[in-house]
């Protein structure tokens, strides 16, 4: 739960930054904006990748199966699959201006999956337990004792999310400048 | 004491595995994030270094390009 609950947490913020990134790319004409969006995805992708894969590993003893493709599961399974798109549509296309295109569509279309990830617990009736912690209710199913072990966990892998951010974003920028020297 | 912090139990397989899973992952992206960013300031550094006197001055006047450079050296 410490590791799960966290990445599932991050890789959604994060997506949902990105589409806030990619909107604001299309509107304010910014290329910084994807830049930033560029350099956030890898490490919400790899979060993605964690919350299925320890969800899948802890749903052996819980549930009798590795997965199932019950709604919660199968969402976060889709959203893995528009930051895959996302991420290949970098490598992929070359033309900058169509990229960024791409890329913002992906997110844009992809934001449609969060909410829907979120209340797929209580849409639907799922193998996946409802949602425990309310942040806009003090009534939680978690005992304190465990929520301070969770909230450390949710601000470490935040910090590391940002730390890889932060180089990647490095990367990206000092990309562009290789670029200007190429035009001196 | 250390058994029982292993076993969990009989869960500790599961425990382990997950932490372990997201350790390397955690690992191969620092890593792989890493290296990107050297290769990058690498490629700065030669491109820099392949310029005339006249567009070396013209591109050590732009801030940035300096703090890339400070920080090639260290690679």
């Amino acid at each position: 739960m410490y590791v799960h609950v966290p990445a599932a947490w991050i890789s959604l913020g994060i997506f949902t930054s990105l589409a806030f990134l990619s909107v604001g790319s299309f509107v304010f004409k910014n290329k910084n904006f994807a830049l930033i969006a560029k350099s956030l995805a890898p490490s919400g992708f790899i979060f993605n990748i964690i919350a299925l894969v320890t969800g899948s590993i802890w749903g052996k003893p819980t549930w009798g199966t590795w997965w199932a493709w019950d709604a919660r599961i199968t969402s976060m399974l889709i959203l893995a699959l528009f930051y895959g798109m996302y991420l290949l549509a970098w490598r992929i296309y070359e033309d900058k201006e169509q990229v960024i295109k791409v890329t913002s569509l992906i997110a844009i279309l992809g934001v449609v999956n969060v909410p829907i990830i979120k209340f797929s617990v209580d849409w639907w009736n799922t193998l996946h337990q409802p949602a425990s912690i309310n942040i806009l209710s003090t009534n939680t199913a978690i005992h304190p004792s465990m929520l301070v072990p969770l909230g450390i966990m949710t601000a470490a892998f935040a910090l590391f999310s940002l730390l890889i951010f932060l180089m990647k974003y490095n990367t990206e920028l000092i990309k562009v400048k290789n670029k200007g020297l190429d035009r001196l | 004491m250390i058994n029982e912090i292993i076993s969990m139990n009989g869960y500790g397989a599961y425990v382990w595995s997950a932490f372990s899973f997201t350790l390397i992952s955690f690992t191969a992206l620092y890593f792989v994030t890493k290296l990107q960013l050297s290769k990058e300031q690498k490629r700065f550094a030669s491109k820099f270094g392949s310029l005339n006197v006249e567009k070396a001055r013209a591109a050590r006047s732009q801030n940035i390009n300096r703090e890339i450079l400070s920080n090639t050296s260290n690679i």
